[in-house]
């Protein structure tokens, strides 16, 4: 489970000079119930009508009557996407050690 | 016959506009899309409150089903 894995590097992440933050369409209580189970301490946000997912041009219209390709994106503090991965299918994710590598890059170049 | 072609054309752009895919997909330089969103607390978060305090790492999950 992605967000398990994250809520254990989310002190690396945090480290780094970085946040992090989660968006799904699940409902808040939903949302609240997974940072019980995952021990997640970012902010996990719902995009109930997945306005924002559409945004970000990562909605998947053909599942569950439409959920997010799991991505991430990391934004330097200008807001500018420094490095996004899209995940072609449900179980694409790009590992997290990725994450922290691109998330030094932006926390060292933009100090 | 005028009829049968109209309903042709209909149904055509009907498909049309359900195969395309929605928008361009961002792409590394873009400006990320602001957005304000309720925690599980009930709270609006907004991109740019964390913007003010440094980098961000955006998930998107699937959904926990």
């Amino acid at each position: 489970m992605q967000l398990t894995r994250l809520a254990e590097d989310y002190d690396k992440i945090k480290q780094a000079g970085a946040d992090l933050v989660a968006v799904s369409v699940d409902n808040q209580s939903f949302g609240w119930s997974m940072g019980q189970t995952t021990g997640a301490r970012f902010e996990i946000l719902s995009d109930p009508d997945h306005k924002v997912i559409e945004d970000y041009g990562v909605f998947n219209a053909h599942e569950h009557g439409g959920i997010a390709f799991p991505s991430t994106f990391v934004l330097d503090k200008n807001g500018t996407i420094r490095f996004m991965y899209v995940g072609k299918n449900p179980t694409d994710r790009p590992p997290d050690t990725s994450i922290l590598e691109e998330v030094k890059k932006v926390t060292t170049s933009t100090k | 016959m005028r009829h049968i072609s109209a309903l042709l054309a209909l149904i055509i752009s009907c498909y049309a506009a359900t195969a395309q895919s929605p928008r361009p997909a961002l792409k590394p330089g873009d400006k990320a899309p602001q957005f304000a969103l309720l925690d599980t607390e009930g709270k609006t978060v907004k991109l740019s409150d964390y913007l003010a305090r440094g980098p961000v790492v955006i998930i998107f999950y699937r959904g926990y089903w």
